[in-house]
């Protein structure tokens, strides 16, 4: 039996695949943009050919697909979702409008405002109302929704979203309205913002409530088609999809949570810096993936990556748990430009795969990261992407040499150079956001670089953030697939409580996480998980009584009696000083929203071996001898370094060097140690302290 | 590589490391700020700044923040400077209010951390936020009764709070004592210090990866370079004198509106603002101290010259501003300034603004609502425990500009974007009221090809025993101005319920004791329109009738659109815009006009 975890990218689709012997076996072939399903089926036909398979037999052993996509997120950037219609409490109706008045950027008049997703039109009031305490203030008018129901029907809308206030308190009045809405609008999709997100404060479950009726027709129409296609080839093949916690959920709960899948892809990347902690054993890791357009960071704590219980995604917040991912405009395809100051700015903007850096011959003219790490001759034009893409010196050339170098009064390998380093910073910085923020020491951490062009970078940016070591997975180009696999089966749910250290009720609180904990259970006991396979985490958000923000405490029991308060209190106050400097022992404190996840046990993570890459890139790697190449990273200007291909590597080699493998180079800088580890390893250590390093970024003085 | 092109390899790179990395310092103070603190005009609304000043004052990096407090932490440094000078050392924090040495308005505190390295003074790292009450006599510090300074609150001149790393309680308990709700202010100090002790630490990192001297000249490079750009773009101003007047409704004693009037002398590549031919100061809370008027001109002046300007001390150096002693934009001690970074901060935008129209209308928005609102008061039956909040659910809309409609809720223009108003759940949780209605209110927006956001309808009903307000605010007579033949915003309106009565209020009152079950109705102003009604594009009008936002009335008089309802499902009026006679009226309304 096989499990296989397919992940579809802008650019391209790819596949991890493990029989119960714990063979793998990946793969990466393009992304069908039109229709992502066929392209998941003829990348699937592939991989079974791999095992020696063909479609049919290869699925009818397959106990699980698990699948990750951007297809929800790309919805919601493009705007192509459902015509959507939102219900609130009569008086309320512009939470979306008003975006409690905040604005990314204060200075400049003229910048967009993020897409209002529901015009003011299909935005309807109904007369009812809820106090703080969920209850009745004015009773649901159901005279008035049936008009409105008619409304909507005229209007020909796809998914409807209900939002009333303090509905997290008591669903009542949204559950009345969903079921006329259901009863009178057949085939419209109708979400209320309870069972999405049943959490205090009405404009983050707005629009948390009003994307997920805006995506989740597409998603649902997109795995009715993948599930079709599939199903001409074996039937009831179990889908599974990432979600935004890295969880995995069927295929069925998920057509009516699109929101759930926005992070569906990178979350996957998370789980795999899990199995790296496992790996390696090391429990704390910077896990960093550097795709065309996009840097991704996210942490590994504790041998576990980080949640947080919301986060703002494309402009407005989306108020559900989500793996801890920081996301930037720095990639292969990151634009550079001189701004008008004389600076020298790289990304945020991208040129994305169309048409892409200026090497790569589609028409691109402004130089991008891709560009200068050809130019410094980091990148092998015959090689890249596993020889699937020729890269063009003399576009790159062109476009450094008249954007950046001829504007700065540099050569054009200065340029590149600046562009490179200019990239480098942003990413460590980046790093340093998620790390020192949260008030971790990166130099506790090691680096794994996932993704195809942050091997350049990862040793040079360990070094700058005096982290020890870097860590090249083999599997990095395939890295959120290959995380997948490690993922397992689970449930989160969230609710707001409002219990304070004034008024501590053991039993209210008992009885809450009891009716979650039976919610979670339904979930996993549909999916046949044993009992003795279950586990569960649960968090409390709390705050001091006056504050508007909390943070996150686990209470270590499912259970509390009399002294629970003590233990609680205990935990708030020493994580409070830990995240702020301070604390205030004595001041009463509020659990605002407890968070619960009940999850299947977790199978143990599968690791490369040689021969792990499948498709056109099976010819045995290419291990063309140890040659020499000029290479400029730092000032110290061009150097020969030795450069080594896949089968070629020796269990130990010094920097300067590069090691070419399919779909990645990895840069052994100056100064480090690249030596092959277990589990398909590739570790970059520093061999000195860094102080070298700092005399050459000063060397002028 | 030759050194000397290395050596400016290596400067083009340090700039923009340097440049990120004091970014991503002063933006991680803001989370620490945000996240840990209890006032909710603090936490909640995001009324606070951090940044980080070079060893003369001069702002480097700020990006948390509302635009009014943009250069404010600036003056609280340099404050500190002329006080102290020499006398700072290591483990030290300062901190000030008093808008006459330092400070804006007294309920914003400075709180001034140094950063040394090798013993030398090299930078400061500096938090200014709005505390929910600073004493005086108003609950919430805003008093729209008081005449002098002394009845608004503590006055803080620049203080040593922290010696060598040690808390001068001595320091801290005066101050606290001497306001309603001693331990949230405590607790906000104490967060704002936290903020500033992170700033301090990555600073230091920071020092020691790259080395001070690099470091310093590097941060002055970056200075220099955004003056330069500020004076390229000034240069490119139209060259001339340009004038602009605004008017203040009143200051609550005095009827007559207050007018300022702000002169833009832009001669090359310098650009000043001068305020001669301002009113002088008055006796209530409208005078502004001349650290936000200040404020107030660079980032009118700055939002003109473009975004990409950075908003830093390099950047200011390039405008002057020219305030007289004794007038309502540079007051002498002891006149009241609470009101300043609401009212007059967005009037002395408007007046430059409405001056440089005469340069680049392109470039000026029509004029934004401003902030008018209750702060309301009493104890929480639920909890019995004082309380006392503000109306930020009550905001303004902006105003349009070429190209681009208003956007709603974004008054007034000095908070553009930076405040954060809280949930109507959040607020029912917190305090003893329930929201009646929160909603854009319909034919507020001023007319104009691209016209203004749209005002809100925000109502609350009290349910404690015994509430009680304070009306403060303006717009209540003046409304926002339109622009290029657009049509000016709405006014600001507010009201009491109580027992069967409507009662009108004004937008600077007593305090005012209310009954449990009255409730408190605002509409906030709709935006001024950016250019003539009757250029919009038909469609868009029909839009706005459609969402609710004009009527079918307004879009034929007003706009010269006329829309008509076509069959089809009974259930839902399709109207379309009828073209041919949109056309022959709009020609009507054209000849109608000339003539």
């Amino acid at each position: 039996m096989y499990r296989v975890a397919i992940d579809t990218g802008g650019t391209f689709t790819d596949i991890a695949a493990v029989n119960k012997s714990g063979q793998m076996m990946m793969l990466k072939s393009p992304t069908d943009r039109e229709d992502p399903a066929r392209g998941i089926v003829s990348a699937l036909a592939e991989m079974a050919g791999c095992w020696g398979l063909d479609l049919t037999s290869f699925l009818g052993q397959t106990e699980q697909i698990i699948h990750g996509t951007t297809l929800v997120l790309n919805a919601l950037l493009e705007g192509r979702g459902s015509r959507t219609a939102l219900l609130t409490t009569e008086g309320f109706r512009d939470a979306l409008e008003i975006r409690r008045s905040r604005r990314e950027n204060q200075w400049d008049l003229r910048a967009p405002v993020p897409r209002v997703l529901v015009p003011r039109r299909l935005r309807l009031g109904v007369r009812e109302r809820l106090d703080y305490r969920g209850e009745v203030v004015i009773p649901l008018d159901r005279e008035q929704l049936k008009k409105t129901v008619l409304r909507l029907q005229a209007e020909g809308v796809e998914s409807v979203a209900v939002c009333f206030l303090f509905s997290f308190q008591n669903p009542a009045h949204e559950e009345a309205a969903a079921a006329v809405l259901r009863e009178s609008l057949p085939g419209v999709v109708v979400t209320t913002s309870a069972e999405v997100s049943p959490r205090i404060r009405e404009y983050e479950r707005t629009t948390t409530v009003v994307r997920n009726a805006y995506l989740t027709p597409v998603l649902a129409a997109y795995l009715d088609r993948l599930e079709e296609k599939l199903a001409a080839y074996s039937d009831n093949r179990p889908i599974y999809l990432m979600l935004n916690s890295g969880g995995l959920t069927d295929a069925r709960t998920v057509k009516n949570f699109a929101v759930k899948t926005l992070l569906s892809g990178p979350a996957g990347g998370a789980q795999g810096g899990q199995g790296m902690a496992q790996a390696l054993q090391r429990p704390d890791l910077v896990v960093a993936d550097m795709g065309g357009t996009s840097f991704d960071v996210t942490l590994v704590v504790d041998g576990k990556c980080r949640q947080v219980p919301e986060a703002e995604l494309a402009g407005h917040p989306v108020t559900l748990p989500m793996t801890d991912i920081r996301s930037i405009g720095a990639g292969g395809g990151s634009v550079a430009s001189v701004d008008e100051s004389g600076r020298l700015l790289v990304g945020p903007r991208s040129a994305g795969s169309v048409p892409g850096p200026a090497c790569y011959g589609r028409g691109g003219t402004e130089p991008t990261v891709t560009d200068a790490a050809l130019l410094l001759g980091l990148l092998n034009p015959e090689s890249f992407l596993g020889g699937r893409l020729r890269l063009d010196y003399n576009r790159a050339f062109a476009a450094v040499r008249d954007n950046i170098a001829v504007p700065l009064g540099l050569d054009v390998a200065e340029a590149a150079l600046a562009i490179y380093r200019i990239a480098a910073a942003r990413m460590a910085d980046a790093i340093r956001l998620v790390t020192v923020r949260q008030g971790l020491d990166p130099r506790q951490f090691a680096l794994v670089a996932a993704g195809g062009a942050f091997p350049l970078f990862a040793g040079l940016i360990a070094g700058e953030m005096e982290m020890r070591e870097a860590i090249v997975p083999l599997q990095g180009p395939v890295f959120c697939a290959w995380g997948m696999l490690g993922a397992s089966r689970q449930m989160d749910l969230s609710r707001t409580c409002l219990i304070s250290s004034g008024a501590f009720e053991c039993d209210a609180l008992n009885a809450l996480v009891g009716d979650m904990l039976a919610e979670g259970n339904a979930d996993l006991d549909r999916y046949g998980v044993p009992v003795p396979e279950r586990e569960t985490e649960l968090t409390l958000e709390m705050k001091y009584q006056d504050q508007h923000h909390e943070i996150s405490i686990n209470p270590g029991e499912l259970r509390f009696g009399p002294s629970s308060a003590a233990s609680i209190n205990h935990a708030f106050h020493k994580r409070h000083r830990e995240l702020f400097g301070y604390d205030e022992p004595g001041k009463p404190w509020e659990i605002v929203n407890v968070r619960l996840v009940c999850r299947e046990r977790a199978g143990g993570y599968v690791y490369p071996a040689p021969g792990y890459w499948t498709g056109d890139n099976t010819e045995g790697p290419i291990s063309p001898p140890a040659e020499c190449r000029e290479v400029m990273t730092g000032p110290a200007g061009w150097q020969a370094v030795k450069v080594y291909g896949a089968a070629g590597v020796p269990p130990e080699v010094s920097g300067p060097a590069l090691l070419e493998f399919p779909y990645t180079t990895v840069l052994v800088p100056a100064g480090f140690t690249a030596s092959t580890k277990a589990q398909g390893c590739i570790s970059l250590c520093r061999e000195v302290q860094n102080t070298k390093k700092r005399e050459e970024c000063c060397n002028e003085s | 590589m030759n050194p000397e092109t290395g050596t400016r390899t290596e400067r083009v790179i340090l700039q923009a490391v340097i440049a990120n990395r004091l970014d991503s310092i002063a933006r991680e103070m803001g989370l620490v700020l945000e996240r840990s603190a209890r006032s909710p005009i603090f936490a909640e609304a995001c009324d606070f700044a951090c940044g980080i000043c070079n060893d003369r004052g001069e702002l480097v990096s700020q990006l948390s923040g509302i635009p009014i407090l943009a250069t404010a932490g600036s003056f609280s440094v340099r404050a500190v400077l002329e006080r102290y000078g020499d006398k700072i050392e290591d483990g030290d924090v300062f901190i000030v209010n008093d808008p006459y040495y330092g400070g804006n308005h007294l309920p914003d505190i400075g709180i001034i951390t140094p950063v040394f390295d090798g013993g030398k003074l090299l930078f400061f790292c500096v938090s200014r936020a709005h505390h929910g009450d600073i004493g005086g006599s108003a609950a919430g510090s805003y008093n729209p009764r008081a005449t002098e300074i002394f009845q608004e609150g503590v006055r803080i001149p620049p203080l040593r709070l922290v010696s060598r790393g040690v808390m001068v309680e001595d320091v801290l308990d005066l101050i606290t004592y001497n306001t309603r709700n001693p331990g949230m202010l405590k607790s906000d100090l104490l967060a704002q210090i936290g903020a500033n002790r992170i700033g301090r630490l990555r600073i230091l990192e920071m020092l020691e990866q790259y080395r001070a001297e690099a470091v310093c000249r590097t941060v002055e490079e970056i200075l220099d370079q955004a003056e330069r750009l500020a004076r390229e773009r000034i240069a490119a101003l139209p060259e001339g004198v340009f004038t602009g007047v605004e008017l203040v409704d009143d200051d609550g004693f005095q009827k007559e509106p207050i007018r300022i009037e702000a002169r833009v002398i832009k001669k090359s590549d310098s650009l000043t603002v001068d305020f001669t031919g301002t009113d002088p100061q008055v006796r209530g809370f409208v005078n502004t101290s001349i650290v936000t008027t200040t404020t107030a001109s660079c980032i009118a002046v700055l939002w003109v010259l473009g975004p990409d300007v950075p908003r830093n001390g390099g950047a200011f150096r390039a405008i002057t501003v020219n305030a007289p002693q004794g007038s309502l934009v540079n007051p002498l001690p002891p006149a009241p300034v609470t009101l300043s970074t609401l009212t007059p901060a967005g009037e002395i935008i408007s007046a430059i603004f409405r001056a440089l129209a005469a340069a680049v209308p392109e470039r000026i928005p029509a004029g934004f609502g401003r902030y008018c609102g209750p702060s309301f008061y009493g104890v929480d039956p639920r909890t019995g425990r004082f309380y006392v909040g503000f109306a930020f659910c009550a905001l303004g809309s902006g105003g349009g500009m070429d190209g681009l409609d208003g956007s709603p809720y974004m008054a007034p223009i000095s908070n553009y974007g930076g405040v954060r108003t809280p949930n109507i759940e959040s607020n029912e949780v917190q305090y003893p009221h329930i929201t009646l209605c929160h909603e854009l209110e319909p034919g507020t927006a001023g007319a104009g090809r691209y016209r203004g956001g749209p005002g809100i309808r925000y109502a609350i009903r009290f349910y404690d025993p015994d509430p009680g307000i304070v009306m403060f605010g303006d717009g209540m007579k003046i409304p926002p101005y339109g622009l290029s033949g657009g049509g000016p915003g709405s006014l600001n309106k507010a009201l009491l319920r109580t027992r069967g009565q409507e009662i009108p209020l004004m937008s600077k009152e007593s305090p005012r004791q209310l009954q449990p079950g009255d409730s408190v109705v605002m509409v906030s102003s709709g935006g001024g329109g950016w250019g003539k009604p009757l250029e919009r594009e038909p469609e868009l009008v029909l839009r706005d009738v459609q969402d609710g936002i004009i009527t079918i009335e307004t879009a034929r008089k007003t706009y010269g659109v006329v829309i008509e309802k076509t069959g089809g499902n009974p259930a839902k009026e399709q109207q379309a815009v009828n073209f041919a006679e949109t056309r022959i009226l709009r020609r009507k309304m054209l000849t109608g006009n000339a003539g």
